[in-house]
């Protein structure tokens, strides 16, 4: 039987100043990075790592204060997934419950599951708008610990930008 | 650190903290702000688009003339570089077919196949919605796409059983 998670509700009357929040980025595509940054810079982030290479990511949370990690998991393989969950147990502080939001162009079943067991808080679908980015990132920063359910496969990452927040 | 404590902290922890402070914006203004950033690298991002379908075209190429050659992985990045972006550009089915073409390649490479005839097909589908991705006839060619896929994949694994049995029968 399906499980859908209910469409999130949009933090009622929020500012923000990202200017001095800094985002990690994870994605090998060049054309996909910038438009992603170019959102980001939309809503005021200005301090990006971009790292498109796993095995530099442990010293980057290990030396830098992270506000947001975005993974487009493309091409990187199950280390992507093992290099989250350690994040999530190695007891870094504030690094290790940081928001870690995964943009799928394409995923299988397996993919999700990978996704949510390895402690990501929410994967969006490629193609998002910059609406859609938004209202995750901010629901995520307002949630109060990790909460939620996964959808049924059907419900899960296509090609016309549906999401599913994780447990 | 108790339960409580701890949900306490961890809501505002990260980027809640940047909440509410001098000079924020609204979230209306915030992808308002996106949308113009985006409209400023449309011309480059299209670009790459057109350079990702341009780099399909040579690697089907490239397999006709060296029928030895299966680059399944470079199929997939170029399919996915238009798939990742062009629903955000308002080329949303161009988007889908790259969609169905990358997974159309992933299947093969899952069960070593090859269609170099039907990769074409989706290249040409592509580079006609590429051209116009906003009228009706375009979900009717992803339609056709679709059923193209779901053919051509028992029609290659026909033709690969049929080759193993004569392979086998030579033995």
């Amino acid at each position: 039987m399906a499980i859908f998670a209910p469409h999130p509700k949009p933090p009622e009357a929020v500012k923000f100043n990202f200017s001095k929040a800094q985002v990690l980025l994870v994605d090998g595509n060049s054309t996909s990075l910038s438009v992603l940054c170019q959102i980001l810079s939309g809503f005021g982030f200005r301090r990006f790592i971009r790292c498109a290479d796993v095995s530099k990511l442990e010293a980057i949370v290990r030396t830098q204060t992270v506000d947001l990690i975005l993974i487009d998991p493309f091409g990187f393989g199950p280390t992507i997934y093992d290099w989250v969950y350690w994040l999530r147990h190695e007891q870094l502080g504030e690094n290790s419950a940081v928001p870690v939001l995964f943009t799928c162009a394409h995923s299988s079943l397996d993919e999700i599951r990978r996704t949510k067991d390895c402690g990501a808080d929410y994967v969006v679908a490629k193609p998002f708008s910059p609406a859609v980015l938004l209202e995750r990132i901010l629901w995520t920063a307002r949630r109060e610990g990790r909460g939620g359910f996964m959808t049924e496969h059907q419900a899960l990452v296509t090609s016309h930008g549906s999401e599913m927040e994780l447990w | 650190m108790d339960a409580s404590s701890q949900t306490a902290a961890c809501s505002e922890c990260g980027l809640a903290r940047f909440f509410d402070l001098a000079g924020s914006i609204t979230p209306q203004d915030a992808v308002k702000r996106a949308e113009l950033n985006l409209a400023f690298i449309r011309k480059d991002v299209m670009a790459d688009i057109d350079s990702a379908l341009e780099t399909i075209g040579l690697l089907l190429i490239r397999c006709v003339a060296d029928p030895s050659q299966r680059p399944y992985d470079a199929l997939a990045d170029a399919a996915n570089t238009i798939h990742s972006v062009g629903g955000t550009f308002d080329l949303g089915p161009l988007g889908v077919a790259a969609f169905m073409m990358r997974s159309y390649v992933d299947v093969l490479h899952a069960k070593g196949l090859w269609d170099g005839e039907g990769l074409r097909l989706y290249l040409d589908a592509m580079k006609c919605l590429r051209g116009d991705s906003s009228g009706p006839e375009c979900q009717a060619v992803l339609a056709g796409l679709q059923k193209l896929a779901n053919r051509n994949l028992v029609k290659s694994q026909a033709v690969s059983g049929l080759a193993l049995q004569t392979a086998n029968s030579r033995n």
